[in-house]
């Protein structure tokens, strides 16, 4: 069995940082009010979005690498979106956005562009 | 249309060149005129100031930025390498037409005025999706990612923010993506 480059592997492990990082702003941050439920979903959106590019780093996943770059920027898009809709706190914006970075970043590695079109379903 | 890498080069530095007239005509304008505050007022209303302010945004911010933008629009039409570039020029060229018209129809016209200005945000708002289609095609994927989350954002400032803040963060963030937008023309004509 082929082994996995460091590169893959740090990107999936970002992705689990990130959606760790939203679960746990999302218990920081909670107040209950009337702006409860968007903060709420907001942070659980997140948290769903990184946890799929963790398992898109995944052997035999389902996407490719393109897929896994467009879901990427979307996950940033996203993250970016809910700042300035004053759901997410500027700060834990700022660094889930930087863990989206560093997740395109290992994946414009060629290695990683390599190891994620040949090992797909 | 087949571009000499010079000349696509030429046409990449009209949209910094833009971007630089605009951000110093808009720091004079906002220097002379310090009744103006930033995200309170609306850029607009530069253009009815009774100090020189207006001079500067009338002309600086609106007809010579617009005047670049819109050459720079042809220029990315001109050299896209398939529909989602030659697309975003066209609506670049159109946005910049929009910016010029901002300038003679100032607030005092209020329709013609909002109509304009209207137009031009929504053709750079329509430039910036089809660019980002194209770049994503022509496998230049960190730009079209970057001007993906862009185009989210602006979004997000649609609904979240009133006029005046939406107006300066979207020309702020606009301005930052034609400086990438012109940044890619220059690396994909060395690439060749």
């Amino acid at each position: 069995m082929e082994t996995m480059p460091r590169i893959v592997k740090i990107g999936g492990a970002l992705g689990f940082v990130g959606g760790i990082i939203s679960i746990v702003c999302l218990a920081v941050f909670f107040e209950a009010g009337e702006q409860a439920l968007m903060v709420m979903g907001a942070y659980m959106l997140i948290a769903v979005m990184f946890f799929a590019l963790a398992g898109g780093f995944a052997r035999d996943g389902r996407w490719s690498w393109n897929i896994l770059l467009l879901m990427t920027f979307l996950t940033v898009g996203v993250v970016g979106c809910f700042v300035v809709l004053d759901a997410v706190d500027l700060y834990a914006g700022t660094m889930l956005a930087v863990v989206g970075a560093l997740i395109v970043i290992s994946l414009i590695a060629p290695s990683s562009k390599t190891w994620t079109n040949r090992m797909r379903l | 249309m087949k571009v000499s890498k010079d000349r696509s080069i030429a046409f990449a530095w009209t949209g910094m060149l833009g971007v630089a007239v605009f951000i110093i005509a808009w720091l004079c304008a906002d220097a002379i005129d310090t009744a103006w505050q930033f995200g309170v007022n609306t850029l607009s209303e530069f253009g009815i100031s009774d100090t020189d302010a207006s001079l500067y945004f009338n002309y600086g911010c609106c007809l010579i930025a617009g005047l670049l933008v819109a050459v720079f629009g042809v220029g990315r039409a001109a050299c896209g390498k398939n529909v989602g570039h030659t697309a975003g020029g066209i609506f670049l060229f159109l946005g910049g037409v929009a910016l010029i018209l901002v300038g003679f129809f100032t607030m005092d016209d209020d329709v013609a005025h909002k109509t304009v200005a209207a137009s031009a945000a929504l053709f750079i708002l329509l430039s910036m999706i089809a660019i980002a289609a194209g770049n994503w095609t022509a496998d230049r994927k960190i730009f079209a990612g970057v001007g993906i989350v862009f185009i989210f954002v602006l979004i997000a400032m649609a609904i979240a923010y009133d006029l005046a803040e939406l107006e300066a963060y979207g020309i702020i963030l606009a301005m930052i993506w034609l400086l990438l937008e012109s940044m890619n023309m220059i690396l994909s004509s060395r690439k060749g």
